[in-house]
């Protein structure tokens, strides 16, 4: 059990990431550590993918649905940064709690 | 690259490399994740972010997707990860912005919900499903996936690069916005 991997171990840790990811993403007030709990998010899915493709080997589905997944993790992360610079332009502050703009 | 399958141990036991990296790496990822969650500097919690990238990548290595990993290192912790570290710097302005912790409920919820993961997840890696082990030539190297990429995958591929643009030009455009007015207020 403990000496060979399967497919469990690899649901389990990516399991882990993301409920750690979520959690970060619930409880931080700082913008950028919401956004940093995002890509933890996205890497679980990630690793998530890669490993059922390792199990269906004769399609590589998986791994391109990772790669475009990276591409799209990386345009996230590009433009949250932007609105964080700009939230910290335009309300002085990146508190999550601050930003009461657009409560209705 | 192959890794040696197995390694014998003096004790007579047989160990399995895979397995010792599998643990190694995942204790990484899971402990840098923990950082990234918990530290109170953002700074820190850049450091641990890619200390989850760069255990993934091994993990990635692991599953024989080659070229996943090297972009995961390329990508992520060589690119996304300084992308957080030039912000968290550009913001430091005297606000430590820390972490007060979560309150008292939401600790004794997040206890009770892990307790019933651990229930629900215990069971489950106890069945071991057998990886298969004969996998097609070339699986996870640049020439299979690229090949597929550029094939079946071409129209996902160049929305991708579409996107990426877009992205590109809202980000130039939000930050070069306020720039010449950013004490007017309203933008």
């Amino acid at each position: 059990m403990w000496t060979e991997i399967s497919l469990n171990h690899y649901l389990i840790l990516s399991g882990i990431l993301f409920v750690l990811g979520a959690g970060g993403f619930l409880t931080r007030r700082n913008l950028i550590a919401v956004l940093m709990s995002i890509e933890l998010m996205l890497n679980a899915a990630n690793l998530l993918l890669v490993a059922f493709n390792r199990f269906h080997p004769l399609d590589p589905s998986g791994q391109i649905f990772a790669l475009i997944s990276i591409a799209v993790a990386a345009g996230e992360a590009a433009v949250g940064l932007a609105i964080a610079v700009c939230a910290l332009r335009l309300l002085g502050t990146i508190r999550t709690d601050d930003m009461k703009e657009m409560k209705g | 690259m192959s890794l040696p399958q197995q390694v014998h141990v003096k004790l007579g036991v047989v160990v399995k490399l895979t397995a010792v990296i599998f643990y190694v790496m995942a204790a990484v990822s899971v402990a840098s994740a923990l950082v990234v969650v918990f530290a109170r500097s953002p700074m820190r919690c850049a450091v641990g972010l890619m200390g989850t990238f760069l255990g993934l990548a091994g993990i990635y290595v692991l599953l024989h997707a080659h070229l996943i990993a090297v972009l995961q290192v390329l990508v992520y912790a060589g690119g996304v990860t300084v992308l957080f570290a030039f912000v968290i710097m550009m913001m430091r302005q005297g606000q430590q912005m820390r972490y007060p912790g979560p309150f008292m409920p939401v600790r004794i919820l997040s206890i009770l919900t892990l307790a019933y993961l651990v229930y629900l997840a215990g069971p489950v890696i106890l069945e071991v499903q057998r990886l298969k082990e004969a996998l097609p030539d070339g699986y996870g190297t640049v020439r299979l996936v690229g090949e597929a990429l550029f094939s079946k995958a071409v129209v996902p591929f160049e929305a991708a690069g579409i996107l990426l643009l877009v992205t590109m030009v809202a980000a130039i455009s939000l930050i070069g916005r306020g720039a010449g007015r950013k004490k007017e207020g309203g933008a």
